[in-house]
């Protein structure tokens, strides 16, 4: 949820959405960096966590938002643990369960297609990062935590491009 | 086609639209039914396990992860059983937040579940996917309603899922009185979509199955029993209190599932929305007695796949009774209270509804209030029995008239009609080795 943020900023502004649980260990790097990053002053407005959010959820925030974000999130994405990726959702074969859903079972790439068919239009882009666990179990991974400063250089680089 | 031809081989190696792995087996030949079988092949979940040592007060937050769509009601649940194991009594303030923590999981599950499940079976699309192009007003309500739902349980539990501010005794964190309010005027102007809701489920052409069982809920001589009250059985009309729960459940296994079975009075029994409107609907509210009319749910009805209409039926009576409840708590105001209590040794069972039907927890501590035994038995392992029982009778009937492709797509609505959580349903099973 957004709740601990400042009031929504203007239309041609970017959200920082920080997606995942804390219950699944690296899950949780998105909402961590995001969290992270809403403390320091220039972001705060900016950021907002969705926190166990469902497809449903994304797709009807996406909806109310009508602003470009970019979603901060673990992905599979082949590549070694740690390691980070900044793309576009229409770059990525995000793999989409247009017939296996059920109503536990629609993630963020449903969510994503789903705001889309309904007419969100706003640019969309991920900051992924390939995991290292995401067993059951509270907090980051000892080696995603000695990577997180690295990672919110990042993430504020990316920012900061698409803010320019 | 002749019936002597009729010899299919149905193998639904993984039904969609469903939680968890479910198999529909059915084999014919030459038009009788040899047979029909609801495998169930998800490993099991341990969470019986993971609490034994937990202290009291961490058990219902840990067993709310059970389920993502149902953690309000896995938490509440473990909280009463708790409770009455330590002997702790709750104030009328307290039952009254939880009453509306449970309303709000249940618009919740049944939005998400008639829009996003039912309502592509019916309008034969694939899922909600393709219903966005093709129906995009209908999913965008669906999605405001689904998100007024989450902020309802955000506004009671501090957050839209495994809720934070209920704790044993009460409250850790009082509702902001301004975002009650709030909640109270989107409520409102939610009308018209809870009614627009009630005219699509209008549409829906629902198969004209019908099969007669026991149908088990909870019944309150007070109220529409969703939070407490204790388990009634239309076969006997009567009811047993929740914490002989095992006298219901009967639980027994079965060689292809590895979720528990349960019985009661006769080979199996349904719980879940339709059981609740059979069993309790002179107590719902007026509402949602129009819309069970205007959607032709009489009572007692035996069509499961007329689940999904009950639920739309409950979603008129949790909404408008929400509303009722977001004023006491509006005109009554909050007050902090007293959520001081003493670990001991005890017992203790509970049960609540949640939108699947009725859920039982039963937690046993030693004399420092460590966690020495629980158990948890679902909504959905009580209703596979049914469900298979109701898929059997279904072939047998419908085999004369339907094509191989047709029972296929009927069988799988069937089942997707109890919105069956087939993880969930998966617990530890007891073995005791004897020498």
């Amino acid at each position: 949820m957004s709740t601990n943020f400042s009031e929504p900023v203007a239309g041609s502004d970017w959200l920082v959405v920080g997606v995942g649980t804390s219950a699944s260990s690296d899950d949780e790097i998105g909402l961590a960096l995001v969290r992270t990053l809403s403390r320091e002053k220039e972001y705060n407005r900016h950021c907002r966590l969705l926190e166990y959010a469902d497809a449903a959820t994304l797709a009807s925030s996406l909806l109310e938002w009508q602003q470009p974000v970019i979603l901060v999130d673990a992905a599979d994405m082949d590549l070694p643990p740690g390691q980070y990726r900044f793309f576009s959702d229409s770059d990525a074969a995000v793999t989409v369960k247009d017939s296996s859903v059920s109503t536990h079972g629609l993630g963020l790439a449903e969510g994503l297609e789903l705001a889309r068919r309904l007419g969100y239009d706003r640019p969309i882009r991920i900051f992924g990062v390939q995991p290292f666990d995401l067993s059951p179990k509270q907090g980051l991974t000892r080696e995603m935590s000695e990577l997180f400063p690295s990672l919110l250089d990042a993430l504020k680089t990316a920012c900061s491009r698409l803010q320019a | 086609m002749n019936l002597k031809e009729k010899t299919y081989t149905i193998d639904v190696k993984h039904v969609t639209r469903v939680e968890g792995h479910g198999r529909i087996i059915v084999s014919t030949k030459e038009g009788a039914v040899k047979e029909v079988k609801l495998a169930i092949t998800e490993a099991n979940r341990f969470f019986e396990n993971f609490v034994k040592g937990m202290h009291p007060a961490d058990i219902p937050w840990i067993v709310s992860r059970i389920c993502g769509i149902c953690c309000v009601g896995h938490q509440l649940t473990a909280t009463k059983a708790v409770e009455a194991a330590l002997g702790i009594e709750v104030s009328p303030q307290t039952l009254l937040l939880r009453k509306l923590l449970t309303e709000s999981q249940f618009l919740q599950s049944h939005v998400l579940h008639v829009y996003f499940l039912a309502v592509p079976d019916f309008l034969g699309v694939q899922s909600v996917l393709p219903l966005a192009k093709t129906h995009p007003e209908v999913v965008k309500r669906a999605l405001q309603l689904k998100k007024l739902a989450n902020d309802y349980t955000a506004v009671f539990g501090g957050r839209m899922l495994h809720p934070m501010s209920n704790t044993l005794k009460g409250w850790r964190r009082l509702p902001d009185l301004d975002a009650v309010a709030g909640l109270k005027k989107r409520m409102l102007e939610a009308t018209p979509d809870i009614e627009e809701t009630v005219r699509i489920a209008k549409t829906l052409k629902i198969p004209p199955y019908e099969r007669e069982t026991e149908y088990v809920s909870l019944k309150h001589p007070d109220e529409y029993a969703l939070y407490h009250g204790d388990v009634f059985s239309s076969d006997t009309k009567s009811s047993v209190p929740a914490d002989r729960y095992r006298e219901v459940t009967n639980e027994f296994t079965v060689a292809h599932s590895t979720s528990k079975w349960s019985r009661w009075h006769r080979d199996s029994y349904f719980v879940g929305a339709l059981a609740r409107v059979n069993n309790n609907f002179n107590q719902l509210l007026p509402q949602a007695k129009q819309a069970a009319e205007d959607l032709g749910l009489k009572v007692p009805c035996y069509n499961p796949y007329m689940n999904n209409i009950a639920q739309v039926v409950e979603v008129v009576h949790c909404a408008y009774n929400s509303i009722r409840m977001l004023d006491e708590v509006l005109n009554g105001g909050l007050k902090a209270e007293d959520n001081t209590w003493q670990v001991k040794a005890g017992r203790g069972a509970g049960s609540c509804e949640v939108p699947r039907g009725i859920l039982f927890h039963e937690y046993a501590f030693d004399e420092n209030g460590c966690c020495i035994e629980a158990n948890a038995v679902i909504p959905t392992s009580q209703n596979i029995n049914n469900i298979e029982q109701d898929l059997k009778a279904f072939v047998a009937e419908m085999l004369p008239e339907m094509s191989q492709d047709e029972l296929t797509l009927h069988m799988e609505m069937l089942l997707r009609a109890y919105d069956p959580c087939i993880s969930c349903s998966v617990h530890m099973l007891d073995v005791e080795f004897v020498d």
